[in-house]
């Protein structure tokens, strides 16, 4: 876990401190909501996370990030046992996307963008016989960036989580998030 | 400019939704199912429950398509027929064991896995109903559950660690589990 908190944390910072004179960095910090799909044991949740953007590459966007989800606890109803809750946890997801469109703004106006991702996922049920786990998975999704000032931007995105499990099959979310960008060097 | 990044951006969209497509092939399923009492309410060293999962229609519809057993829980009321403070534990088997055992050094010596284990001392003549919620500081050794979960036939044999006379009655499973739907 420590080992991926390190690399979370690298990939946010290198781009500022390492990235060429013709690369354009912004890093920002973003809130939301996980809305789990099909899952029985676990409810939605609030998120929030840290991001950068590297628009150094030609067509895409890099933007390394990491976000910290809540899991809610699933309150579930049976005919013969009454009502039950199963409880949540959280997730710490380490994601590298690509994006495609106007994600990184120089200009003031509105940018929209698409994006895809790959990431690992660190699990940590609150059930007390489930152990922690890590498990790759990707993201999708497409968002709009507006770009009010030379320095700043708010963007806004949904992203479809889908988390690999052990024994094949995975867990699917989609996640709304708000944020904020701040752009160095322009 | 505009126009080329709401095209990208309508066909990431698109791709999204392609991807989304290709993976949402998993869902999860929550099955509840009691166990059949194979002791007929008579207090013993050993109680014996059973259950065929494939009873279950939400388990049988979807049995060739178990990718994995997500969580898990149950209820039940435990009844200490002792003289002594004791625990109730629960050992779970793919199989009877034979010949059946009568105390708890014989289900020691099956060396088949404990999946739960109340910690909470229950009093001589006592008993106690055990929620869901209850359930989940007390269940050990997941991996088997799964095992058992995904064969569908259990023998589970309630004794306490005390070895007195114990009653396990409505003992009903709850198992959320991954399926490909």
């Amino acid at each position: 876990m420590r080992g991926y908190r390190a690399l979370a944390l690298a990939m946010l910072l290198l781009p500022a401190l390492a990235a060429p004179a013709w690369a354009g960095v912004a890093i920002g910090a973003y809130g939301g909501y996980n809305f789990t799909i099909i899952q029985d044991d676990s409810d939605h949740g609030a998120l929030f996370g840290l991001k950068a953007k590297i628009d150094g590459i030609p067509v895409v966007v890099l933007e390394p990030s990491i976000t910290f989800i809540s899991v809610g606890d699933k309150e579930n109803e049976d005919d013969e046992v009454g009502a039950f809750t199963q409880s949540g946890g959280s997730i710490q997801a380490f994601a590298l996307n690509a994006n495609l469109g106007g994600s990184y703004k120089t200009e003031p106006g509105v940018g929209f963008y698409g994006t895809g991702g790959i990431g690992m996922y660190s699990l940590s049920p609150d059930a007390p016989y489930l152990e922690d786990e890590s498990r790759f998975g990707f993201n999708a999704g497409a968002g709009f960036v507006y770009k009010a000032s030379p320095k700043f931007d708010i963007d806004v995105s949904a992203r479809l989580h889908v988390i690999t499990l052990d024994g094949g099959g995975s867990r699917k979310s989609v996640g709304i998030y708000a944020g904020a960008d701040f752009y160095f060097g322009l | 400019m505009m126009n080329k990044n709401v095209r990208i951006a309508l066909a990431a969209l698109v791709a999204a939704g392609l991807f989304a497509g290709c993976l949402l092939v998993s869902g999860q399923i929550t099955i509840v199912q009691e166990f059949d009492d194979d002791s007929g309410a008579a207090a013993s060293q050993v109680y014996y429950l059973s259950v065929d999962l494939n009873e279950n229609d939400d388990y049988a519809d979807h049995k060739d398509k178990i990718k994995s057993l997500e969580a898990f829980g149950f209820v039940v009321k435990i009844t200490n027929g002792g003289n002594i403070a004791a625990r109730g534990e629960g050992y779970l088997s793919l199989s009877p064991i034979t010949p059946l055992p009568t105390d708890r050094d014989d289900i020691l010596a099956a060396k088949i896995p404990r999946i739960f284990y109340v910690s909470d001392p229950i009093d001589p003549g006592e008993f106690r109903n055990i929620t869901f919620e209850m359930s989940q500081d007390y269940i050990e050794n997941f991996d088997d559950i799964d095992e058992a979960i995904k064969d569908g036939e259990i023998y589970l044999y309630g004794v306490t660690d005390q070895n007195t006379l114990v009653k396990y009655e409505d003992f009903k499973l709850i198992a959320t589990i991954n399926v490909e739907i």
